[in-house]
């Protein structure tokens, strides 16, 4: 079961954050970080998408954060507004968008994240 | 002790006062901190940063009193063509709280946001004098930490306050602090007092659909103009609240299923009725008790409210007191914001102003809104004199109104109180729909002196039912409110 889901783990995966430093800043693989709120409407409509497209590209692993759960982090990457999401690329964050995209503009974000 | 930090201000209170003069003094340069600590209710509710008006005051009020309002629609909107209008479809209370608590979670956010951004630490703890440039900070885990500061503001506000000869009533009762949080519709609901929170809250659950019996006292919205009070009383027994007039409870006892079972005299008969919820709203308590006040040498009134000067200050020359918790301030998030700002100005940028609560426009938001400026008939008598003033009034129905036969036509209520000698109009007084956005332009010419004449010689917007202020000829005690004809 545990190797079942490390091979899952492989294809891009969608997990609730754990630790900052091991999930985002040490991943191989880019990582898509979604900091949102239980009471933020556009974010209930967004992570579903978002898990939906992370799907569609396997090499990218999609990291969910409450940021009432996880206050201390929010400030640390000024999070002022909710959803805010962020592409990590070898610790670096390289592009990130705020509120909901449109379909087309979700698609651009998308394509630039460089595939395996 | 170690004591670590040092501020120039250090702001206790995270409501409309408190945050108001935290932000503008850090914006002016200061060193500014804040500490904000909800206690939860004897039922255990509490909230986040931004005080009672964002958390359990007008914010959730405003948003319920609307809920109810679009239901009330729903008969005008029949009339007026639209088909399938169910006129006696449910209310889901569930999703109306669910949206109007996500709302106040996202102002809590915005709140703590603007903190962070304008350099303002906040400190999610209980503050505590120990001694008048000491502050201790506990934590909800107990854990206490030491700040330092050179000036003080103490923007605590209030908290309801209880009936006291009812034994147990904090855990058999439920407030406002704690209405606007209930995961579940609070049912057949009896609301005790009579003050704005009383009406406004027993006013919007009954619109949305609950029986609702309201036990006052004596007189309805003490303070307030009370032919307009009467009036309001008068709309919401129309509609179908039931008022329990000249009475207190004289027990309140939970029953087997967890239902209220309240006991009261009447005419010196007992009376007794079982109710789903009991909403006590008798009143609001300032909230000093726990700050150590006494042993620092702030002076407060037997209520708790700390005495102040016209420069907010305290009777302690570094500590100010801004909002609900100072004596003879009014109960208002608009006044304590503005007062906030002021103060920093006055502390941090050389200014002189002081704040004024002359000619202060409010609104209660009952079924039949009311928006008042200025003096109420009572209060303009007493200060100058019945012979001083004249009063206008009429009586007026919404032009809207007239798809639904059932609206009435003698609700709606407009008062002008006239200074004799100069013509200044000192009372301004409008009971009928939307009246906050009816109100609030007629305060800047109140404020500015406008006499009745100039109010004459304004072309009134058609058709509207402000238009009906600047129209006004019947003189009270000569005329008759009501126009004649068509």
């Amino acid at each position: 079961m545990f190797r079942l889901n490390k091979l899952i783990k492989s294809f891009g995966s969608i997990q609730n954050l754990t630790n900052w430093e091991n999930d985002v800043v040490k991943a191989s693989k880019p990582v898509l970080v979604d900091f949102y709120a239980t009471w933020c409407g556009p974010c209930k409509r967004l992570t579903p998408i978002l898990e939906q497209k992370v799907k569609e590209h396997p090499n990218v692993t999609l990291i969910k954060i409450d940021i009432d759960q996880h206050e201390q982090l929010a400030n640390q990457n000024n999070i002022e507004v909710v959803p805010t999401v962020m592409l990590f690329q070898n610790g670096k964050k390289v592009n990130n968008f705020t509120g909901m995209l449109s379909p087309d503009n979700l698609n651009k974000f998308f394509d630039q994240i460089p595939k395996q | 002790m170690d004591i670590e930090q040092e501020y120039d201000l250090f702001v206790i209170g995270g409501g409309s006062g408190g945050l108001a003069c935290a932000k503008q003094a850090a914006k002016l340069g200061a060193k500014v901190a804040l500490a904000d600590f909800v206690k939860p209710s004897p039922l255990g509710t509490k909230w986040g940063l931004g005080g009672t008006c964002v958390n359990v005051g007008c914010i959730p009020k405003k948003l319920m009193h609307f809920a109810a309002t679009l239901g009330e629609l729903r008969h005008d909107q029949v009339e007026a063509g639209w088909i399938d209008t169910q006129v006696d479809s449910k209310h889901n209370w569930e999703k109306m709280v669910e949206n109007v608590n996500n709302h106040i979670r996202k102002l809590n956010f915005g709140y703590k946001n603007q903190l962070l951004r304008q350099d303002v630490k906040y400190y999610n703890k209980l503050a505590e004098f120990i001694d008048a440039n000491t502050i201790k900070l506990t934590d909800n885990k107990g854990q206490i930490e030491t700040v330092r500061a050179k000036t003080i503001l103490i923007a605590v506000g209030g908290r309801p306050s209880y009936p006291e000869n009812i034994p147990n009533i904090q855990n058999l009762v439920i407030t406002s602090d704690d209405l606007f949080w209930l995961q579940e519709n609070p049912g057949k609901t009896l609301v005790i007092g009579a003050s704005y929170v009383a009406l406004e809250c027993g006013g919007f659950l009954h619109g949305i659909g609950n029986e609702v019996a309201i036990m006052v006292r004596s007189i309805l919205l003490r303070g307030f103009d009370q032919e307009m009070a009467e009036k309001i009383g008068q709309y919401m027994e129309e509609k179908g609240i039931r008022f329990i007039k000249g009475s207190v409870p004289d027990m309140i006892e939970a029953t087997e299923d967890n239902k209220r079972k309240v006991t009261w005299i009447i005419n010196g008969q007992k009376q007794e009725e079982i109710f789903d919820t009991v909403l006590v709203a008798t009143g609001r308590v300032s909230d000093t008790q726990k700050l150590n006040l006494d042993k620092v040498g702030v002076k407060m009134n037997k209520n708790g409210k700390i005495l102040c000067s016209a420069d907010d200050k305290t009777s302690v020359a570094n500590i100010f007191a801004i909002g609900d918790c100072v004596e003879g301030r009014p109960e208002l998030t608009p006044t304590a914001i503005k007062c906030g700002q002021l103060l920093a100005n006055r502390l941090y940028n050389n200014g002189n102003e002081l704040m004024s609560y002359e000619f202060v426009a409010t609104t209660v938001f009952t079924p039949l809104e009311y928006g008042c400026i200025g003096y109420s008939e009572e209060d303009a008598i007493k200060k100058f004199g019945e012979e001083k003033i004249t009063v206008y009034h009429s009586i007026f129905k919404p032009l809207e109104w007239n798809y639904f036969e059932m609206h009435s036509g003698e609700s709606c209520f407009a008062k002008l109180i006239v200074l004799n000698d100069n013509r200044r109009i000192i009372g301004f007084h409008y009971l009928g729909p939307h009246a906050g956005e009816v109100t609030q332009g007629y305060a800047v010419a109140i404020k500015m002196g406008v006499t009745k004449e100039q109010f004459d010689s304004t072309v009134g917007i058609h058709p509207t039912c402000s238009e009906e202020l600047v129209q006004v000829t019947a003189v009270k005690g000569i005329d008759d409110a009501q126009k004649e004809g068509c």
